[in-house]
């Protein structure tokens, strides 16, 4: 679990800051804002969807829009909250996310297939 | 505005080819397990069943052998089937529920107590199998009569009936025809005189014994005291206790709420120096 929750938080980080950049965001403070608001969330929403997924055997379809769609108000919050550049921040959280959520799902099918 | 489009259009790609992932399944289970998933080749199929026997009264499934995330609990003397294992550790798969989900984890070894089966039951009694030779009878047998199969002929009770019928030929497999022979292979007979047929595999029933002179087995008592009650009694089992989460498993909680306050504090000191500037 530690070893998943690791994985997980870096390769968020790395997916998101690549977006923030090819987003357009520029400086130590944007990307730092981006770095902290996946801090925030990434960990809760994996060890809450593994909770309810795995130990407590919910759906795993609403389990995981309800913890993402939880993850782009927490960020867009934060992003409105503190960035100096975006001027969207809500399109910004909400693509940001399904970003990395689909190569997440990209990556997890092949490492399976591989 | 270019690259945002070009993003936009990669996003969709991905999308889509998330959507295309699809469950891999083989002859032989394979679990949904990450730990599983990424060390399949260092792992050993084995496919028998085992009682929970841990030394303080309940079995404890892992998410990885050491791992620190509890699967699920049982008690001792649940009946659990390892399907592999990876050095001294065995992955359980459980089917829970009324939708049969899927439950599995990893244990050691050593809490777990192997349940006497076909396997056993060769390895001790092996020397004694002769060929089959034709002695299996079903001409007395008729539509709805129920042919008991049994793990070994030393077992409890039948683990399971095949119900004739004309829907399937299980009279003509056991019995052989021309140009097709019996699916008995071997045979034993036990300390009563009683003879045995094997069937390695028929229809999906895998490894089974039939008490051939009486397939539907007119007379004979089982027991009615579970297996696992005796090994209990004589302490070859540890007596079964109410499951307790161990200490470990709130690791992963601990971590994450420290990562989230600290992650926190540091978010509003942003905003503070964000709205001093």
């Amino acid at each position: 679990m530690l070893t998943n929750l690791a994985i997980s938080l870096l390769l968020t980080l790395l997916l998101e800051e690549l977006f923030a950049l090819a987003w357009g965001l520029r400086g130590r403070w944007e990307l730092t804002m981006v770095a902290l608001m996946n801090c925030l969330t990434n960990p809760v929403v994996v060890l809450l969807h593994y909770t309810a997924v795995t130990l407590w055997r919910w759906s795993a379809l609403p389990v995981t829009a309800a913890l993402e769609a939880a993850a782009v108000l927490v960020e867009w919050r934060c992003c409105r909250a503190l960035s100096r550049q975006l001027r969207h921040p809500f399109r910004f959280a909400l693509l940001v996310n399904l970003f990395s959520y689909s190569v997440g799902c990209l990556l997890n099918f092949l490492w399976r297939i591989l | 505005m270019m690259a945002k489009k070009i993003l936009a259009l990669f996003m969709a790609v991905l999308m889509a080819l998330s959507l295309t992932a699809t469950a891999l399944a083989d002859v032989v289970w394979e679990p949904r397990n990450s730990f599983y998933e990424t060390h399949h080749s260092q792992c050993t199929y084995l496919g028998r069943s085992y009682y929970a026997n841990g030394p303080d009264g309940f079995v404890t499934l892992w998410d990885a052998p050491g791992g620190s995330t509890v699967a699920a609990q049982y008690e001792n003397g649940t009946a659990l089937s390892v399907y592999w294992t990876y050095k001294n550790w065995g992955c359980i798969t459980v089917w829970e529920g009324k939708n049969r989900e899927e439950v599995s984890g990893w244990v050691p070894m050593e809490q777990l107590y192997l349940i006497y089966d076909h396997i056993s039951f060769e390895e001790e009694y092996g020397a004694y199998f002769k060929p089959y030779d034709g002695q299996f009878d079903g001409s007395g047998l008729k539509d709805g009569d129920e042919i008991w199969i049994w793990e070994h002929p030393l077992s409890y009770g039948p683990k399971d009936t095949l119900k004739i019928s004309p829907d399937w030929d299980f009279l003509e497999q056991l019995q052989g025809s021309t140009g097709s022979p019996s699916v008995f292979s071997q045979t034993y007979t036990d300390q009563n005189g009683r003879i045995w047929g094997y069937v390695g595999y028929l229809y999906g029933y895998r490894s089974f014994w039939v008490l051939l002179e009486n397939p539907t087995c007119d007379g004979i008592m089982t027991s009615c005291i579970p297996e696992v009650d005796g090994l209990i009694t004589s302490g070859e089992i540890v007596p079964p206790r109410t499951p307790v989460l161990p200490t470990v498993s709130y690791l992963p909680c601990f971590l994450v709420a420290g990562v989230v306050a600290v992650t926190a504090v540091l978010l509003v000191m942003m905003k503070r120096r964000r709205k001093s500037s």
